[in-house]
This record gives C-alpha cells, structure tokens and sequence, in this order.
C-alpha cells in the first residue's frame, strides 16, 4: 500500500433526519384521508387555530466524515438506533442522505440481507441466478462461479426443487452462498454472517474472512464482538448519529462495549422510573468490570450492586450469576451462597457484591452474564436480568503449552468456577 | 487501464430519469422478466394458456351478454360482434392486468426495494413486457377467429399493430408508476385499483363500438388513452371504419401527458420509498 494512496470510500458530511409524530399515534401508513386533513389543517395550524399534531427532527446521521481506503475492513459499531445501519444503506443507495456526499470508487454490492427475491416457488438453480443477478453478477459470472455457489451451500441435490421445499436452513445456505461469491471491489454486510448452523457459521466467516483478504473493502456492522475481531481491521463507532470513534479495532471494541453498558444502566433507570406501574422493586447494575490476563487462564473481577426501590425492607436474599456461552447455554453458576446466610437490603438501599475469578478456565470468545435475586429458602424470582453485564470477553490465550483461540463453533461445555464473592457495601 | 466506475451518493433533487442507468441494467431487466412470468405461471395446471383464456372467456359472456341479450352491434355488416369483442378485450386485457401490477408493485417488491439498490423503473417495465409476451399468446385466438370469420388482415391494421402494442405500455407505464409511488405512501391506492379499473370498462368502446356514441360526445371517450387505442385496433384490424385520426391524437396526447406526470411523479417519490415501505 502506497502513502498516497486515494480513499476508496469518501463520506463527506453525510445527514439524515426522520420527523417523528408526538402526540398521534404512530402511523406509518398514511391514508389519503390524513393528507386531505393535513391539508385542510395546514392554513389553520399556520393561524395557530388548530393544535393538530406535533412534529420532531430526529438526526439519524449528523455530518458523518469518513475515509476509508482500499482493502480495509471497517467495522461499523453502535447500539440499537445510534445510526449505523442508516449509514450502511446510504451508502448501498436505498436510501439517500439529506445532505452531504459520498463517492464509491469501483464496483459496490451490498448484503443487508442474505436470500433478497428469493421465490419459493422458484428452484434453487432459478434462485440463485436471479439473486446473483440483483447482487449484481453477470450471468457469466454466475455461470462461473455456479459450481462454487452450490458446493459451498450443500445443497447440490436440491438444485432444481422449489426452494419453498428447502428447510430453512438450506435456504439460509444457499442466500449466503450466492452473497458470499460476490467479487465487488467494496462490500456493506449488515449481520448477515450468523446465519445457518454453527459449522457453517464458521465456514461463512472463513469465507469472508478471505474475502477480506482478496483485498475486497468491506463495511461490517455487526454486534458480535467475536465476528468483529475475526475479520476487522478498523473499528468506527457511530453513537446517537456521529462519528464518536475511528481508530484500531480494540479501542473501538472498547468504546462501542462502553456505550452499550452505559445503555443497559439507562435502560435500568427507565425501569426504576416506571417502578409504581411495574411493580419493580429490584435494581441491578454491574460496575468495574475487567477481564485481565491471570498466570495461567485470564481473570474476572466485577462488582453487582443491587437496589432496593420499594418501601419496605428485604432479608434473606440470594444472589445469582451465570455465564452463558455462545450458544446461549448456561455453563457456569456463581452464588451468594457462598457467603454466610443470605443477605439483607434495607428499605432504600443497596448492596454491593464484589464477584472476582482469579482462574476463568473458559475457551476464549464471548460470554454474557445473566444476573437472578431470589429469597434464599423459596427462589420466587425477585428480580432477573439477562445480559446484566456487557459480554465478557476472552481474549487468545496460552496454557499448557496450548494455545486456545476464539472459535465460534465451540460449545464450551459446563464448568465449575473457583469465584470468590464478598459484600463489599 | 481500465476506467474506474464512480458511484456519487448525494441528495437528488432532480426530476428526469435516469435512463443511462437502466440501459445498464438491461441483464436485470431481463432477469426480472424471467422470473415474473416463471412465477406467474408455477403451480397453475394450464400454464401460459391462462393468457389466451382470459380474454377468450370475456368474449363469449360479451357475445352473450351484450350482443344476444342487449342487442349492441358492431356498426359493420362484415364483422361479427366476437371478433369485435376479442379484438377490444386483447387491448383492455392487456391494459386492466397490467395498470393493477403495476399499481402496487413497488409495495410487492419492498422486500427487494429495501434491501438491494437497482433503477427502482425497472420493476413497472418488467411487469408491462411480461404482460406483452402474454399479449402474444392471445393473438393466437385472435388469428383463429380471423381464419373462421373469414377476414383478411388489413394493410393499416398491420402497420399499426405494434404502435397500438408501444402506446398500451405507455399508458400503463404513465398509469401504473403514478399509482405505484402513490401506493407506497397511500396503501388505499391498492384498493381503489381494481374499482377504477371497473367503471373504465364501461367508458372505453370495448363492449360497444365508438358509432354507439353521440357524435358530440365522441372526443370524451378519447380523453380515456386505452379508448383511442381500442377504437383504432377495431377500426384498422377489422376495418369497421375508418380510423379518426384527429380524435386518436386526444388518446395520444393523454397518453403522453400521463406518462410525464406519472414519471416525475416516481422519480420525485422515488428517494423516499425505502423510508416509506
């Protein structure tokens, strides 16, 4: 790569807003009836005789600037609405920005979604020409690459039965194998890569994985932490519509966990805030947490602290955590048992419980923590909540001489943990 | 070394087609072709015929109703009232089907719409040219009915037949796309369709033939695109009588005009369909 080198992808000032309705209710659908209303409401509402309804800019995007050059992989982050999946189809041209510019350097192609005009009536030869065909190939090109498209899917005996006949795995299979052929010099994949089984999952990311090695630029925007860190070479965080990060990929990693913690408390405020209503008495949230290289296996140290919102006072409580992997499985179990009795939450307050792991002998790749309060003796649930912590993460670790790397297809078995737990408030 | 393709992503204000574009397309023009009249015709036990049927199946409860029980005639000695009715319906056929695909197809195809960017006019075109390869079909009847009457093709309704076919697309392209992007926002255009499509029925000359009209009252008729093109197939295909050029220049001119709104129309609602949809 030369120094001067032109950006492939060039974002300049790109913005979109949406107006929201208040007041009405939501109504995507318009009928001609509420545009003749409009219109009549219209001088009105201009001689403020009619309060009518109640409009509000949302920034979705906000003078997006970015420069993205040839064969990086970027990976575009950001909770739920910050913005990011906007920004991945101005770009693919579904939609077009409100102001600003882009200029895409060569041929672009984009999968937001795998199995676009799939037609079950269709067979599976009939699918994938048209599919690849609207991705943008050639007949030629699909011809070319017919026997690849269909090796990689499996489905070679299938071929020429209605795909509304395919399990939906098959179908899965196919739609992302047409995709995973595309040869464009830029390519926007929106979470499309967890698709299928687990062996397959992994054989996909094997496959983009070479993809971005071809030297393809690829726009990713994904959730998974592990999926990121596998491809990516670049990290963008896109928050509340800006640019709130750009730089390698572990600080943006970093930046995008934050912000997706700081998500969950808020989330856990709204829930105090609707406390009459829901009858929510609990409050949980996790502080601290780290994940640290130990001797041997990393270490994990985090802090719960549980509020008591309710007028009267709790004893006798248990607290729960377990880890569950990526399969969503649980695998491991920490508890307050462990210290003496239960414990006791007076009417307004809280507790603090340090959970520490000197030793996590997990595989690497990602884990969640769900998070359960119960009375000691009758485990009536006082309170749960899955994802109580941002994902945990493993990084690449040595032991024994071995070297244990992320996989996705590991279906890290049950452990039994060494934790160590204290009420440190 | 070879020219790099720019893609320029800016807000566009513009209202003329982009037709560059679509010439790019023509392979996914083709492809979209393929596979509406693939699925049209899958798990249906006659196929392809459903194209002759349709029209064939009009004309005879036309013959009945209107010509046996109300007594309409064709304004001709020579022909007989089912070869005027088939050759009106092939038309209308044609025109009815299509004006309702179109009308909602940007809707039926939101699942591409919202996923994979392409020249978004290549969907109404694609529907309007299957319907022409269905149009074909029908001509086989239309040639037996021919040979059974005994009527000689005309030298005028020969030359005219493919500018009849050509000024059909367009008025259901004009039609169809202004329905079309008003559907993605108003879903009640969907609905009213099918019952606009009815009372035009009544007010194009395929029932009753142009003759049955007040003479002063004719040019209205013509104000109605597929009522100019009826008229003129009956009058050059059948040679019932001649054809009124002057009042085929009033179907032309809406057509035309329906067509330039109904066009910059879509290309002015066509940045917002994937927000709408």
């Amino acid at each position: 790569m030369t120094k001067n080198q032109e950006p492939i992808i060039k974002i300049r000032g790109i913005s979109k807003s949406y107006s929201i309705r208040h007041k009405n209710k939501p109504n995507t659908h318009p009928t001609v009836k509420d545009a003749f209303v409009k219109v009549v409401r219209k001088p009105l509402q201009l001689l403020g005789a009619a309060g009518g309804m109640h409009r509000e800019r949302f920034w979705a995007l906000k003078d997006i600037n970015l420069d993205i050059m040839p064969g990086e992989v970027v990976a575009l982050m950001g909770i739920n609405g910050s913005g990011k999946s906007t920004l991945l189809k101005i770009l693919a041209r579904i939609t077009q920005p409100e102001s600003g510019e882009a200029f895409l350097k060569g041929k672009m192609s984009s999968m937001l979604e795998v199995g676009t005009g799939f037609h079950p009536e269709l067979t599976g030869r009939e699918n994938i020409y048209f599919n690849g065909s609207i991705l943008g190939m050639s007949k030629t090109e699909i011809d070319e690459k017919f026997n690849d498209i269909i090796h990689f899917s499996e489905v070679e005996d299938f071929l020429d039965t209605p795909v509304k006949h395919f399990s939906s795995g098959m179908r899965v299979r196919l739609a992302f194998s047409i995709a995973a052929h595309l040869e464009p010099d830029i390519l926007l994949i929106d979470e499309v890569l967890a698709v299928g089984d687990v062996r397959f999952k992994e054989r996909s990311l094997d496959r983009m994985k070479k993809v971005a090695e071809s030297g393809t630029t690829i726009v990713f925007v994904s959730h998974v932490v592990s999926q990121i860190r596998e491809i990516c070479t670049r990290g963008v965080v896109i928050d509340k519509g800006k640019v709130v990060y750009d730089g390698n990929l572990e600080d943006g990693l970093e930046t995008y966990l934050k912000l997706n913690m700081l998500q969950e408390t808020k989330n856990e405020e709204t829930e105090k805030n609707d406390e009459t209503e829901k009858n929510i008495v609990l409050g949980l949230s996790a502080q601290n947490v780290s994940v640290t290289r130990g001797k041997l296996y990393p270490s994990l140290k985090f802090n719960l602290r549980v509020n008591n919102y309710d007028e009267g006072s709790l004893e006798d409580l248990l607290l729960e955590c377990n880890l569950i992997n990526s399969d969503k499985m649980p695998i491991a179990r920490m508890s307050s048992e462990r210290l003496k009795g239960g414990f006791n939450l007076d009417k307004g307050g809280h507790a603090i419980v340090e959970f520490s792991v000197d030793q996590l002998n997990l595989l690497p790749g990602e884990y969640s923590i769900n998070c359960s309060v119960t009375p000691r003796f009758n485990k009536n649930l006082l309170y749960g909540r899955n994802n109580a912590l941002a994902p945990v993460i493993i990084p690449n670790y040595k032991a024994h001489g071995h070297s244990f790397k992320t996989s996705i297809s590991t279906n890290t078995p049950s452990v039994v943990l060494d934790y160590d737990l204290k009420r440190i408030e | 070394m070879e020219k790099v393709q720019i893609t320029h992503i800016s807000p566009d204000n513009t209202l003329a087609l982009e037709w560059r574009e679509l010439l790019d397309n023509t392979e996914l023009l083709r492809y979209f072709i393929w596979r509406n009249f693939k699925v049209r015709y899958k798990q249906t036990i006659i196929g392809a015929a459903w194209a002759i049927f349709k029209p064939l199946i009009l004309m005879v409860v036309f013959t009945f109703a209107f010509n046996k029980v109300g007594s309409v005639e064709t304004g001709s000695e020579t022909v007989p009232y089912p070869i005027f009715a088939y050759a009106g319906l092939m038309f209308w056929t044609f025109f009815s089907q299509n004006i309702n695909q179109v009308g909602t197809s940007f809707v039926t195809f939101q699942g591409i719409i919202n996923k994979v960017y392409f020249p978004r006019v290549i969907l109404p075109i694609s529907i309007i040219t299957t319907g022409i390869i269905d149009f074909a079909f029908s001509l086989i009847i239309y040639f037996g009915l021919m040979a059974y009457y005994g009527i000689a093709p005309t030298l005028l309704g020969t030359i005219l037949f493919i500018p009849l076919i050509i000024m059909t697309s367009l008025a259901i392209l004009g039609v169809g796309i202004f329905a079309a992007a008003l559907n993605v926002k108003y879903r009640d255009v969907a609905q009213v369709i099918p019952f606009f499509i009815q009372a035009l029925l009544f007010l194009t000359p395929v029932i009753y033939p142009v003759s049955a009209v007040p003479a002063s009252l004719q040019w209205v008729l013509y104000i109605n695109p597929i009522a100019g093109v009826v008229d003129t197939a009956q009058a050059s295909l059948l040679g019932i009588r001649d054809v009124q050029w002057h009042m085929l220049a009033i179907s032309v001119a809406t057509t035309i005009l329906t067509l330039v709104v109904g066009l910059t129309y879509f290309k002015a609602k066509e940045r917002e369909f994937a927000d709408l949809i």
